[in-house]
């Protein structure tokens, strides 16, 4: 690899655990929340940025998935594939918990094409599946009347088929 | 300004649950608290600027989060990790996100899943009927069938649906809708009361959603244009006529109903790459005012308007420009274009057969014609290729008479 440009600046990232991330300042403007903070500082920025909410868990795994990303873009042939498979790879490793959790933190850190992609993970994770997947899922309580469900089913019968089983 | 208050509120609990070591409690030469009481209040109000700008706050799920424990001790990291805990009871839920992920993986469902969707819960439901999903939905699904005379026309279906519901419920209330235009009568609520309850979870008439579901289940029929009608019928090869459609999404073909000639025709498994929205926007029994005549060169595609006799609608019939005859048909010496008639060729026909060809004058052409051979009526010219494929790709497997 190339020589560190002098943009090329490391920032430390801090998490909730107090574990440090040392970033490549290229790779932290993936992360919106911490560039913009790094913009306000006037570029001054030499203490780790503390991030009060984003886990080691979700931090390892949103630079994991940024550094290859930023490698497959910058490959001298087009790895499209590659990433592709690299993706499905991501999506299948994680739980629907840390699928959660980890969209959260892309969120929180403003990560817009990670967010994009798991926003798109999870759509095709509830694709097909029932309304109480569904609830479960998104940790969502129930607030209609059995009457009012019955009714909705009624109104979407046509929803309802082709649903797989879960 | 609110905002400004309430980070001032949260950067004091902040400053406050972050000091671990004695030096650091809201010195401003403390290195760490500095750090993030700067940070805060200089992020924050940036980053709600920005995200307002995309229509989501990211700041809100954090401000959520202080303004729930104004002015007590506890600390925001301690409560974020009860909150982030595997598997505890109160588990993060999604609902608690920002409007922007949610609304993509909403954006990404079908419309069946959107309906599920609504029936998690409440507020999913509203967001799962808006209008911006659903209008996406239609450009994917009905884009290319569904245009401004069908939109029309699913406006004057829900006035009346409308007017009769209102009638039918008139109609129930009876006597107490009488006995309440009389004010000491107001405290009689009608039975059908609960009703209006109900009502709000239903589905307003007028919205998107309802509109592709009055499609999709074949509740509404749609104005549009169908190819070569009646499937084959030698008299209508190459030809496009308005009908009424009905969607069948067992089979995902569509049912037509034809304007009378002198009566109804109906067909039935009618494919998607039949239909068309109408070009023009005028009824089929409108004369079109041909805006294209002085451009009309050989070689040009073009649509026409031909009825049978005045009182049946036009349909639009394919066709090309051809040489006059005493052209030889050089492309650098032909001078047809400069000539006043213009020759309108059927290639579907056979040489000899009457509708093989017609003649008309560019120069104050508007409906030609008798009750023999019909009336020849507007003229489009064909620009985009796409339709001229697709007529071209309709072309009958062998010629007509």
């Amino acid at each position: 690899m190339s020589g560190i440009s002098d943009t090329e600046r490391m920032i430390t990232l801090k998490t909730v655990e107090g574990t440090l991330f040392d970033v490549k300042s290229s790779i932290a403007k993936d992360l919106k929340t911490v560039q913009a903070f790094i913009d306000d500082s006037d570029d001054d920025v030499t203490s780790p940025i503390p991030l009060p909410n984003v886990f080691t868990r979700e931090l390892s795994r949103i630079l994991d998935y940024l550094n290859n990303h930023h490698r497959f873009r910058s490959g001298i042939e087009k790895a499209d594939e590659e990433m592709a498979r690299y993706d499905a790879e991501f999506a299948k490793s994680m739980s629907h918990e840390e699928l959660k959790a980890l969209i959260l933190a892309a969120n929180y850190l403003n990560v817009k094409d990670l967010l994009e992609f798991l926003n798109q993970t999870v759509a095709d994770v509830i694709q097909n599946k029932s309304v109480e997947f569904v609830r479960n899922f998104f940790g969502i309580e129930n607030d209609y009347t059995p009457e009012e469900e019955e009714k909705l089913r009624n109104e979407n019968e046509w929803a309802f088929n082709g649903v797989e089983q879960d | 300004m609110l905002y400004f208050l309430i980070s001032f509120v949260s950067f004091v609990i902040l400053s406050k649950s972050f000091t671990r070591k004695p030096h650091c409690r809201g010195d401003s030469s403390g290195g760490e608290s500095k750090l993030v009481s700067t940070w805060f209040l200089g992020n924050l109000p940036s980053v709600l600027i920005s995200r307002v700008k995309k229509g989501s706050i990211i700041g809100l799920s954090f401000l959520q989060f202080s303004l729930g424990m104004p002015l007590k001790k506890k600390s925001l990291v301690s409560n974020k990790l009860n909150n982030n805990g595997e598997k505890e009871k109160n588990m993060v839920s999604l609902l608690d996100l920002p409007d922007l992920p949610l609304e993509i993986v909403l954006e990404h469902l079908s419309p069946a899943e959107l309906c599920r969707v609504g029936a998690v819960c409440k507020s999913l439901m509203d967001r799962s009927r808006s209008d911006y999903l659903w209008q996406k939905q239609m450009e994917r699904k009905w884009g290319k069938v569904i245009g401004d005379v069908a939109y029309r026309q699913w406006q004057c279906h829900v006035a009346s649906r409308t007017k009769e519901k209102m009638f039918n419920q008139s109609n129930q209330r009876g006597i107490f809708a009488s006995l309440r235009s009389f004010s000491p009568f107001l405290w009689l609520k009608p039975r059908a009361g609960k009703g209006d309850n109900k009502l709000r979870n239903s589905l307003p008439e007028d919205s998107t959603m309802a509109l592709y579901l009055s499609l999709e289940s074949g509740i509404f029929w749609f104005p549009a244009q169908v190819y070569n009608r009646e499937n084959g019928h030698a008299g209508f090869m190459l030809s496009c006529y308005d009908a009424l459609l009905c969607y069948d999404s067992r089979t995902d073909t569509f049912q037509a109903r034809y304007s009378p000639n002198g009566r109804w025709t109906t067909e039935e498994n009618i494919q998607w790459d039949r239909l068309r929205v109408p070009p023009i926007d005028n009824s089929p029994h409108v004369l079109h005012i041909s805006d294209c005549l002085d451009d009309l060169r050989p070689g040009d595609h073009i649509e026409i308007q031909w009825r049978r006799n005045k009182e049946f609608p036009y349909g639009w019939w394919y066709g090309v420009i051809g040489h006059l005859e005493s052209c030889q048909g050089y492309a650098n010496q032909c001078l047809c274009h400069k000539n006043d008639m213009v020759i309108l060729e059927f290639n579907q026909y056979t040489p000899g057969s009457r509708w093989r060809q017609t003649m008309i004058n560019r120069k104050h052409h508007r409906e030609e014609g008798n009750e023999i051979d019909g009336f020849y009526g507007g003229i489009r010219k064909l620009h985009s290729n796409e339709e001229i494929t697709t007529w071209k790709s309709l072309w009958p497997t062998k010629t007509v008479e």
